[in-house]
């Protein structure tokens, strides 16, 4: 792969992936109201 | 009877991100974006999703839990509540409507991925080339052709997988959450296996007839930005497109399962979660399965010609079998398997409106709703699976699971901040959130949202020709007419496609069959609006019931 390519694929795949464990982890971590 | 709830609310997540995640998700967006700059085309999706996605996923979830709160679980009387005009309830019809129509083609697809699962098994598709591939596809929707001995096989496994959703469906949201449960961990581990198989396939599968494939072409095609492509509005317009259809709004159907939400609990990040995980099975999962697969073993060239819906049934066996008998049995497992997944996830979602509708307003039980839901669907259904050829399966999905949902979507965004007020929508939203929404998305949802709905609507009402907008926009600036494509609304209600497709007809055969698909496409759009006319009589009945009872408006 070209460099550019692999740093978009990197860049957008981490943060999406970075962002959905964050917010299931927040919803598992809520307190039960 | 105690009111239906969601068990917890890992469940209720799954459950709406399983709605959400489709088979779009695995064809469409890799598509979408080869089509529209690669890498680029990932900036104006990512900001379509913050600036329409994420509001309408906010607007839904929280009109649907405000609708709970007075026992409506369907959009007519979800969004009366919310609007004094009666219009808003007729409006609202297409909250049932929409899911009625979509579901009976919807199964059929699932019933394909299962069937396909099957022969995955007991490999069917071993030794096939990939022509024979394609053309056990074609031969199998041909009703009167059998690959299983079964007579009438794809009408039999509609009818079966219509049932397992019914049988699921009359269970209640118990029986939707436990799909979820299992299914949505399995779809991401299927879909993780077969990602992590493109992500490393590299040269290994070229051969003699495709030298020249390699998946690592692919995934630089696919994620290589092209940013002049930024300034095209195609682009943006084919973003928002993607961004709407994969988070399923303007179905009635994140309403109808936020109705099951008890008062004080969060939505705010109940929705940004199950956004993402959509995004994530889209963006991480989706990218990395079918265009470097297909890259790997056929090469770039032939995904940049052959890239479609088509792929799903009619390569991927094929390209399985390179990768030996045992493997190629296990990934068309996990590949249909996950199909299926994402389309049973959907389709239970889309029974919930009609029998939440019935339930709420004539008292039906779950075993009856869900088999009226049944009912109506294979009545709307069998024309999709008999007359495939002729192209009413894709007439149900233009103007039920495409053109409905950018109408409503956009009424319902106006309903709510224009109508409800943005101030109570907005106090909606943030009730019990377990997470604090900026500011700014009060302006983004009163504003930018339906503005960005309406460019979305008017793109495909007037399509121009071969979609090139710049070279249309620059025509009429300098004082040309504006041309429209035939795949334009506008053009499509009139079946400019058809007729001109009617005149360059080559002979008697070709010409029959052409008038037979405009008349059965006809026959479609009166079964569709027939439907609509069906749910909004019963609406009418309902409102009248109302009435009688005593309980009109909620004030």
């Amino acid at each position: 792969m070209n460099s550019i390519a692999l740093v978009m694929l990197l860049v957008t795949q981490g943060t999406v992936t970075a962002a959905t464990l964050y917010f299931l982890y927040k919803v598992l971590n809520s307190s039960k109201k | 009877m105690p009111k239906d709830a969601w068990g917890s609310r890992l469940g209720l997540i799954l459950a709406m991100a399983g709605n959400a995640v489709g088979l779009g998700n695995f064809l469409r967006f890799p598509v979408q974006a080869v089509q529209n700059g690669g890498g680029a085309f990932l900036i104006p999706y990512l900001i379509c999703f913050l600036l329409m996605g994420i509001p309408l996923l906010l607007i839904e979830w929280s009109s649907g839990r405000f609708g709970g709160k007075f026992n409506n679980h369907s959009t007519p009387y979800i969004m009366d509540g919310m609007g004094k005009a009666k219009i808003w309830k007729y409006i609202g019809v297409f909250g049932i409507f929409t899911n009625v129509a979509v579901v009976a083609y919807y199964t059929y697809i699932e019933s394909w991925s299962l069937v396909y699962v099957l022969h995955a098994v007991i490999g069917t598709f071993e030794g096939m080339s990939q022509s024979a591939v394609a053309d056990f596809f074609t031969a199998y929707v041909d009703v009167w052709s059998t690959s299983t001995g079964i007579p009438f096989e794809a009408v039999f496994f509609y009818i079966l997988v219509l049932a397992l959703n019914i049988i699921i469906l009359s269970k209640g949201l118990g029986g939707i959450e436990k799909v979820a449960k299992i299914g949505m961990p399995l779809l991401i581990l299927f879909g993780i296996i077969l990602a992590v198989r493109g992500l490393t396939l590299g040269e290994s599968g070229k051969s003699e007839l495709f030298p020249e494939a390699n998946a690592w072409d692919g995934l630089n095609f696919l994620w290589t930005p092209q940013f002049d492509s930024l300034s095209n509005p195609k682009v943006w317009l084919a973003a928002a497109g993607q961004i709407f259809f994969t988070l399923s709004v303007g179905m009635g159907t994140i309403q109808c399962y936020a109705a099951y939400i008890k008062a004080n609990e969060d939505i705010a990040l109940n929705a940004v979660s199950a956004g993402f995980l959509n995004e994530f099975v889209e963006v991480v999962l989706g990218s990395s399965i079918v265009i470097p697969i297909a890259a790997g073993y056929l090469g770039l060239d032939w995904v940049l010609t052959n890239a479609g819906f088509g792929m799903a049934f009619q390569t991927m066996p094929f390209l399985f079998q390179q990768w030996g008998e045992i493997a190629a049995a296990f990934a068309g497992v996990f590949w249909f398997g996950l199909l299926f997944f994402a389309g049973i996830t959907s389709s239970l979602a889309m029974g919930t409106p009609w029998m939440g509708f019935m339930k709420d307003e004539f008292g039906w039980g779950k075993t009856k709703g869900a088999w009226s839901f049944g009912a109506l669907a294979l009545i709307m259904g069998l024309p999709t699976v008999l007359l495939y050829q002729y192209g009413v399966f894709d007439e149900y999905d233009y103007w039920a699971g495409t053109v409905s949902l950018v109408v409503f979507a956009l009424l319902e965004s106006v309903l709510f901040s224009w109508v409800f007020g943005i101030n109570k929508g907005w106090n909606e939203i943030n009730e019990g959130s377990d997470l604090k929404i900026p500011q700014v998305y009060k302006f983004i949802i009163k504003y930018v949202t339906p503005l960005l709905l309406l460019v979305v609507f008017l793109g495909a009402l007037i399509t121009p020709y071969q979609n090139e907008w710049s070279e249309n926009i620059s025509n009429v600036m300098n004082g040309g007419n504006w041309v429209l494509d035939n795949s334009s609304l506008v053009k499509n209600i009139f079946n400019y496609g058809l007729n001109e497709e009617l005149q360059k007809a080559e002979n008697e055969i070709q010409r029959q069959f052409i008038e037979r698909k405009i008349f059965y496409i006809n026959m479609s759009r009166i079964l569709l609006i027939g439907l609509f006319g069906f749910i909004s009589f019963l609406v009418y009945l309902s409102h009248n019931k109302r009435i009688k009872e005593g309980k009109v408006n909620y004030e």
